[in-house]
């Protein structure tokens, strides 16, 4: 894959992902967690936001090396997260592959 | 006034044979006569130009509404996302870094939109220079004048190519450069600005058409994050509380489930490029006919449709 596809691809799962965490579904299943939780998802959502604003604004030949570096990480990410926002089985989950995927995109550009 | 925006077809009639304004419901019969009109005219070309730099005009004001409607829904969006998780930040540092590094991007974004309103502008110009020098009277100083425009579009489009919005990058939008020649035309100041720079034109009208196309995706995802918070706050939450309903909640949410599907529906702006870039091509080769004028009008109306939809049912804008 070249680095424009990984690019794309990955802001379209952050996308998808922002999408996802605004819906009524997620807000309902947030509601039922523990406070702990429920702050880290609210954390996340940002995290989720900031990214993909940043991604978006970002040259993309100023960023192809490193997205290259990344690809399988990326991909893997970008996979799991999917997964788990289409089951939203459980809150912790959906957060870890979150986080998981915005830490790899944070070694791409860098986010607050 | 919903709709108070539309572009009756009179907008681009703008032959020297016949000039005038019609009220919309005419537009159609206008445009039924307009090949007969031009035809039997001598001046055929000289209206086919100024159509289609109407058309022009009415396109850039239509797409100028879309890309302050991707202005508004992206900020909408992002301080709807701020104030939802504003929570999950610990700190006053950390909710001030936050809201500062959210207002640099939202900057960045908006200067792109402002580079891609300003790119249609100048193509306008451009085409209201063209229908100058359709008349065989143009002063020389018309081709220089030309030039000039064209320079400055020139100079707007490297930054567009390379930005990138809400995950696609304009520059891999761009459809391909479509093949066609230059009429030969009485007024050689014309046909000579033709010659020189109608394919280049051609090029600036795609990126248009690439730049929409990305704009119309950002924005999707921009008015789906406000809709469903909305809905979330504004509709399932009072809902579920146990106390009386808020006044105007069922309007309310009304409005809102269907800005969900006219939000889903903003596809007609790059139409409405694809097709301006389809009637320069015919333009240039001496074509441009009645279901082409048509067929901008049309997009145009739509984009104009789609745009007030989704002001009309967003009632935080």
């Amino acid at each position: 894959m070249d680095s424009a596809q990984i690019y794309s691809s990955t802001l379209e799962q952050l996308n998808k992902t922002v999408v996802r965490l605004t819906s009524p579904e997620w807000d309902a299943k947030v509601q039922g967690a523990p406070p702990e939780q429920r702050q880290e998802a609210l954390a996340e959502l940002l995290r989720v936001q900031h990214a993909r604003l940043v991604l978006a604004n970002a040259a993309l030949q100023e960023i192809a090396e490193q997205l290259k570096a990344n690809e399988q990480n990326l991909l893997d990410g970008q996979k799991a997260l999917q997964l788990e926002l289409d089951k939203l089985a459980t809150v912790e989950a959906v957060l870890k592959a979150i986080s998981s995927l915005v830490n790899v995109v944070a070694r791409i550009v860098p986010l607050i | 006034m919903a709709f108070r925006n539309h572009i009756p077809g009179n907008g681009t009639g703008g032959s020297i044979c016949r000039r005038g304004s019609l009220p919309p419901a005419l537009t159609a019969l206008f445009l039924a006569g307009l090949l007969q009109i031009t035809s039997g005219c001598a001046a055929a070309r000289l209206t086919q130009f100024h159509n289609f730099a109407q058309a022009g005009t009415a396109y850039t004001k239509a797409s100028q509404a879309v890309l302050d409607e991707a202005g508004t829904a992206a900020i909408e969006a992002d301080s709807l996302i701020a104030q939802k998780g504003r929570d999950g930040l610990r700190t006053p540092d950390e909710r001030r870094q936050f809201i500062v590094g959210e207002n640099q991007e939202l900057r960045k974004r908006l200067v792109l939109l402002g580079d891609i309103g300003r790119h249609a502008r100048l193509l306008q110009s451009y085409f209201e220079t063209l229908a100058a020098l359709a008349d065989p009277k143009a002063p020389a100083t018309l081709g220089t004048a030309a030039q000039g425009v064209f320079d400055s579009i020139g100079g707007l489009s490297p930054a567009i190519k390379s930005a990138s919005l809400g995950g696609v990058k304009i520059g891999d939008h761009i459809p391909q450069a479509t093949s066609f020649a230059v009429q030969v035309f009485k007024a050689k100041a014309l046909e000579n600005e033709l010659k020189a720079r109608s394919k280049a034109i051609e090029r600036e009208l795609a990126l248009q058409e690439a730049a929409f196309t990305v704009i119309t995706s950002t924005l999707e995802t921009d008015l789906a994050v406000q809709l469903q918070l909305e809905e979330t706050e504004e509709v399932i939450e009072p809902f579920a509380a146990a106390k009386d309903l808020p006044k105007g909640w069922a309007v309310h949410r009304e409005e809102i489930l269907r800005a969900r599907v006219a939000a889903a529906s903003s596809k007609a702006a790059q139409e409405a490029a694809a097709k301006l870039r389809e009637s320069f091509v015919a333009l240039v080769e001496n074509r441009l006919s009645e279901p082409s004028i048509a067929g901008i009008i049309t997009a145009i109306n739509s984009m104009l449709n789609s745009t007030e939809a989704i002001k009309k049912a967003t009632p935080t804008q």
